[in-house]
């Protein structure tokens, strides 16, 4: 009905300015608006990156209406990044999957599980346990991890699966048990404060990790931060010295800075007499990287590579190394991280405050997956191989050890290369979207093409993976089920179910149990009825390694004292005290996880990537993060008004202002951007912060993966994204 | 039945149950006791953000203002979903923006730049706005929006010359920031400082009398001589000289208001077409029927006018009060002024009704004068906009010129009709505005276009991007009116008709021009993306 306005000459008030009136809330929030008053609070961990901070759900009648930061929470204190503020309005979007989707029609759940188990049984039987495989994920609780691959792999019988943490962090997870003797990264946040010199090496932490960044610029020891990056990004111009290198010449760049730091008498002799092995060879390794050689295979000038090793020396004992995906997806990545790691075992940079080499993970479970996503390793970070380590988990888990299989998966390129090879019939992807993400994209998507069987489990029925698929499972997000994540430190935190689910949606926990009913091997997890009683199966199942979690008392204990970092021991238990033990590094005593309790000096000599520039592609295409409200293939992201206003429009292709004054090309105009395998259109913006020959496209547009090539670390089996052979034409 | 049966007595009976028990607990939410509803015991709001605000309020000749420390802000945006969260705005929306601040060929540089209504000591959206509903509140200098005086005319939008309000389509009102007022009262800090993770924004009390009249707060923000915006933009490395907005380069179409381009041209030719009447009248050449004739087309022609401008207005019932602004505003002037159009009417028809000529004379001066005025006071509603391409000679031009090419040609139509021969001088006199006006046109825009210092040149790229076809258009249409027509009449076309036809297609030019007159205004802004 139409309302006339007051007759008053100043409306001061009215249903307008009501709108828009903010409350005192209880729970310590401070005002917020009136019609979004919480009756209630709880606490939840963000669900995008590895950060894994804290957020206050405000709640009403039980269910979310709105979230601020925990100012409570050690990792984020109080702050969180557009993402995490906006995890709640993603659940909103109106694609989600709220049917099973047959063949794109919807079906009730009966039909979807039945028409599950009997095709894969079907493709299993006929073909045998290596036809049909599953492909994990960084983005669920990892008792749900855990269960999708104990029923894949113990239930019903399948030898392969991975997960698209193959993508992330599967470098440092190779790198750091080659090194280490476990997949262990040994830092915690505090050392982001305590460090007199920090090295960023591929790593954007401004953008892609802004809560952490926030720790950075709390450290108050004025510290040295160095970047080393082929572009000039927000952290490298927030940096104070910053090294860009021609892309992919980090492994030599390291090697060059280890030979000056031996060469200037930075090696601690006693940590490395010690606590390590290897290091003799190591330095006979070393001489051929005299600086006039790294300077020309990384473009720094060799007065800057001495700075840079002078700045660690004289940081030392409190540097700290951090990477992430500049790193972790390159052509010889695992090699590249251990660099960074013998860097700071040379120096003694680790096991104390403000040290250490520290890989930034990238998804918010990509720790957890690496513990306990039955992948390639056995539950608890144990080897399928070791009959001894079977034998534990059977005895954890109560899983008959028979059904255990004695050899690890296929990784992810292999998994799709046997599927080409038409050895794998069916994959099951859960909370993943390849068709987007995988490198050399077109590729990918053909083999799925030719798959018998294509399931898709996951929040949207629209992502580019889930409109190939035969079969569609609709699974509720973050925020509608519980569980646990593991953050970048190793903080394990428990995460609750606020809101209902749409439509006929269901917690990916509660569909591995309907497929265990309907597989008719649910009497192998009758025990496995509840996250938190997974989480403590889990837990058994970690004991005795160096992530043992037996001292946690279940969820509760994880909620109430801030999250807890593994390792917590039963003996640990009894002395944990959640002020003092808030924040807690690996290694202070100079033991690692190697029989020898030595971490091991690991190397090889460089490689040029598998393709290099050419007269026809002469320009090197790096992906990567586009901006800090962008998450991966924007399933989630995509659907925010909010982020959407934080983000461009369109396509950018940053380009070197020279190149584009040689091609002719003026700011704002359509390009071509083509490589071997696909040509995409972007829009220029020419920039002084890409390198001339070199060119960047942020990886969330759907297209971009079309173009890169796909190589592979051949330790680590991740994907090399961040260079490609290019040309750019109008 | 027996497909049920069946199921049942397989393993489905059992799965249904459990299918429908996994769904039943997949939509219930734990209670809030269950769910550790724990009071807080840590520190609150109020108590985590004292060093971010000021622990008083302003003295006399002070107010709030934001501090921004550039050093701090890395691009994180998180003061931008905040604001939205905390505040309850639509989707969407937010009151905060970042942009990016990039440099040139030789020097890489990248410093975001997070930007939200800067609370001016001389607020710029307040002096313009028609209804007063803009606050700067006496005691914090907050210049806070009252949502339920709004009108929704938008016209805020044209004055503030950093694009802080926003027009909401949902509630036909604008809306911005107002400093989280209420928890700044309380102690507590507004959402933006509240949710940035480094720090960067402060509230600060600042002097009135000190606050910058001149320069710019950040490299690619507007002069500061107009608003003197009272936000800081503060850094330890001066941002650099050679820093500009990261979409500088960008040549995107402003909003159009549709409405008004309608309502300038029509009343414009209202206007034009009185004053024609007035000078007729005074060299007697017009009888009084044909004198109410001419005038009637006038005012039908600019009530019409008139009338479209209220659906450019998101609260049209509320727009009587266009007349509270007057001293500042000069959209409340013109409102007034066309509020004359009408009074001039009554008065006319007065006039012929009795059928007094002198009166008739006077009553046609007194509307044409008003109606000059009115659109003197459309004039300056746009020049006041400080708006490179809304500069006083190019306004002046278009719209005065507007005024005389539409008004001749309308006196030239409607005395054809009347088969009155000073018809024919109307259009000679209307062909030379034509020409004049297309002249001065084409070689503005060639000159603005050739010359990158020229202050219209961004909006000749706009227009050369966008509109080529429409400047093709109208000179297709100058063709037709300026030299086909005049051939035309004199080869024996029926003048009535060709006159008549003249001044539809002079009014669609006109229409069209006035159409990208808002769309490539190239309205300042804070740097952007």
């Amino acid at each position: 009905m139409m309302k006339f306005p007051a007759m008053t000459l100043r409306e001061w008030g009215g249903p307008l300015t009501a709108d828009l009136v903010r409350e005192p809330a209880r729970f310590g929030l401070g005002q917020v608006p009136s019609h979004l008053l919480p009756d209630a609070t709880t606490t939840a961990i963000c669900g995008f990156c590895s950060t894994g901070c804290g957020l206050k759900i405000h709640l009403k009648d039980g269910a979310a209406i709105n979230l601020t930061p925990d100012p409570d929470y050690p990792v984020n204190l109080g702050t969180a990044c557009p993402k995490g503020w906006e995890a709640l309005s993603v659940l909103d979007a109106p694609d989600r999957a709220r049917m099973p989707l047959l063949h794109g029609k919807e079906v009730d759940w009966d039909t979807a599980l039945r028409y599950f188990c009997d095709k894969m049984r079907e493709i299993l039987d006929r073909h045998g346990p290596e036809a049909a495989a599953y492909l994990s994920t960084g983005q669920i609780m990892f008792e749900e991890m855990a269960f999708l691959g104990a029923l894949a792999k113990f239930g019903m019988g399948m030898i392969h699966g991975d997960g698209n943490t193959r993508q992330c962090m599967a470098t440092a997870v190779a790198a750091y048990k080659e090194s280490f003797g476990f997949d262990a990264p040994p830092f915690t946040y505090a050392d982001f404060e305590e460090s007199d010199v920090l090295v960023f090496i591929g790593a954007n932490p401004c953008i892609a990790h802004p809560i952490m960044w926030q720790r950075v610029l709390r450290n108050k020891r004025q510290p040295e931060i160095i970047v080393v990056d082929p572009r000039t990004t927000e952290t490298a111009m927030a940096a104070t010295q910053h090294y860009a290198i021609k892309p992919k010449s980090d492994l030599t760049l390291l090697y060059g800075l280890a030979h000056l730091i031996i060469r200037d008498g930075g090696v601690d002799t006693s940590f490395v007499d010690q606590h390590t092995s290897g290091f003799d060879e190591f330095q006979r390794f070393l001489t051929d990287f005299h600086p006039a050689r790294v300077s020309q295979e990384t473009g720094i000038s060799v007065h800057r590579l001495v700075h840079f090793a002078q700045s660690i020396i004289s940081g030392t004992p409190r540097v700290s190394l951090w990477w992430t995906m500049g790193v972790n997806q390159g052509h010889q990545a695992t090699r590249t991280a251990q660099a960074i790691i013998n860097l700071a075992l040379m120096t003694g940079n680790i096991g104390k405050p403000g040290t250490g080499a520290n890989s930034i993970t990238g998804q918010c479970n990509a720790m957890g997956s690496r513990l306990f996503s039955n992948t390639t390793n056995l539950l608890g970070g144990h080897d399928f191989r070791n009959p001894r380590h079977r034998e534990k988990v059977a005895a954890a888990t109560g899983i008959p050890v028979e059904r255990i299989p004695d050899r690890p998966s296929l990784a992810y390129d292999q998994i799709i290369k046997a599927a080409d090879e038409g050895k794998v019939k069916a994959i099951w992807f859960v909370a993943t979207n390849p068709s987007h993400s995988w490198i050399d994209q077109n590729e990918i998507n053909r083999v799925l093409d030719k798959l018998d069987f294509l399931v898709v489990q996951d929040m949207y029925c629209s992502t580019e993976t889930a409109k190939r698929a035969h079969l569609v499972l609709p699974a509720a997000g973050w925020g509608e089920k519980e569980g646990c994540f593991i953050n970048s430190e190793r903080r394990i935190g428990y995460s609750p179910k606020v809101r209902r689910a749409p439509g006929q949606a269901l917690a990916d926990f509660h569909i591995f149990r309907l497929i265990a009913h309907y597989w008719g091997c649910e009497d192998l997890f009758r025990g496995w009825s509840s996250p938190e009683a997974v989480f403590r199966v889990l837990q058994r199942c970690t004991e005795g390694q160096p992530c043992d979690i037996t001292g946690i008392n279940g969820h509760e204990m994880l909620r109430k004292s801030g999250g807890v970092q593994w390792p917590l021991t039963r003996d640990q238990a009894s002395k944990f005290d959640v002020s003092s033990w808030k924040e807690r590094r690996l290694f202070e005593d100079g033991n690692f996880f190697s029989p020898d309790q030595r971490a091991k000096f690991v190397f090889d000599a460089p490689e040029a990537a598998p393709e290099q520039r050419s007269d026809e592609y002469p320009l090197i295409l790096i992906t990567g993060r586009g901006t800090s409200a962008q998450w991966h293939t924007e399933t989630r992201t995509g659907k925010s008004a909010v982020l959407a206003k934080m983000m461009p429009e369109e396509l950018m292709l940053d380009l070197n202002a020279l190149d584009a004054a040689c091609l002719g090309i003026r700011e704002g105009m359509q390009v071509r951007v083509i490589s071997k395998r696909a040509e995409l259109t972007a829009k220029a913006r020419l920039t002084n912060c890409v390198s001339p020959g070199e060119v960047f496209l942020p990886m969330h547009d759907s297209r971009v993966n079309q173009l890169t090539h796909a190589s592979f670390d051949p330790h680590s089996r991740q994907p090399s994204y961040k260079y490609s052979a290019v040309r750019v034409s109008l | 039945m027996i497909r049920d049966l069946e199921r049942s007595s397989s393993s489905g009976g059992s799965a249904i149950s459990m299918i429908d028990a996994a769904l039943r607990e997949q939509q219930t939410l734990r209670t809030p006791v269950a769910l550790f509803a724990d009071e807080y015991d840590s520190k609150s709001v109020r108590e985590r953000f004292t060093h971010l605000i000021p622990l008083s309020k302003p003295n006399p000749g002070e107010q709030y203002a934001f501090e921004v420390n550039l050093d701090a802000c890395t691009g994180c945006k998180a003061c931008v979903a905040a604001c939205h969260s905390l505040n309850g705005l639509d989707d969407g929306e937010s009151w905060r923006d970042m942009g990016l601040l990039v440099g040139t060929r030789k020097q890489p540089y990248l410093q975001t730049v997070t930007t939200a209504c800067h609370h001016c000591a001389e607020p710029a959206c307040a002096d313009g706005c028609p209804v007063l509903a803009y606050d700067k509140d006496a005691v914090t200098g907050i210049v806070r929006h009252l949502d339920d005086q709004c009108i929704g005319c938008s016209y805020c939008i044209l004055k503030c010359p950093y694009d802080v309000p926003k027009f909401n389509l949902k509630r036909g009102i604008v809306r911005k920031c107002d400093m989280c007022q209420g928890r700044l009262a309380e102690g507590e800090a507004p959402a933006c400082v509240q949710s940035c993770p480094n720090e960067a924004i402060k509230i600060k009390v600042v002097k009135i009398g000190a606050v910058p009249d001149r320069g710019s707060i950040v490299a690619g923000a507007f002069d500061s001589s107009y608003t003197r915006p009272t936000t800081s933009y503060v850094s330890s490395q001066p941002v650099s000289s050679a820093a500009r907005p990261a979409d500088a380069g960008r040549l995107d179409l402003d909003h159009g208001h549709d409405p008004l381009a309608w309502m300038l041209v029509l009343t414009q030719m209202s206007a034009g077409g009185f004053i024609g009447c007035t000078i007729a009248m005074w060299m007697n050449w017009l009888t009084l029927p044909q004198a109410a004739l001419t005038s009637a087309a006038g005012l039908g022609v600019g009530l019409a006018g008139v009338a479209l401008s209220t659906l450019h207005l998101g609260q049209p019932l509320k727009a009587w009060r266009a007349f509270l602004g007057w001293r500042k505003s000069w959209l409340s002037r013109e409102i007034m002024a066309f509020g004359a159009l009408p009074l001039g009417g009554q008065a006319i028809f007065a006039a012929w009704w009795l059928g007094n000529m002198e009166w008739m004379r006077l009553a046609v001066t007194g509307t044409a004068a008003a109606a000059v005025v009115a659109v003197w006071c459309s004039v300056m509603v746009y020049v006041d906009t400080r708006r490179p391409f809304w500069s006083m000679s190019n306004v002046a031009a278009k719209f005065l010129g507007t005024m005389l090419l539409l008004g001749a040609g309308l006196c030239s139509a409607v005395w054809s009709w009347s088969g009155m021969a000073i018809a024919s001088w109307a259009m000679a006199f209307t062909l030379v505005c034509r020409w004049g006006l297309s002249m001065w046109e084409i070689a503005g825009y060639r000159r603005a276009l050739a010359d990158e210092t020229c202050a219209r040149h961004k909006s000749a790229r706009i227009m050369q991007k966008h509109f080529t076809r429409r400047i093709e258009l109208r000179g297709l249409l100058l063709v037709a009116t300026g030299l086909l027509i005049p051939v035309l009449i004199a080869a024996g076309a029926a003048q009535y008709w060709m006159y008549t036809l003249a001044l539809l297609l002079m009014f669609g030019s006109q229409l069209i021009e006035r159409l990208y007159f808002f769309t490539a205004a190239a309205g300042s802004k804070m740097p952007g993306n």
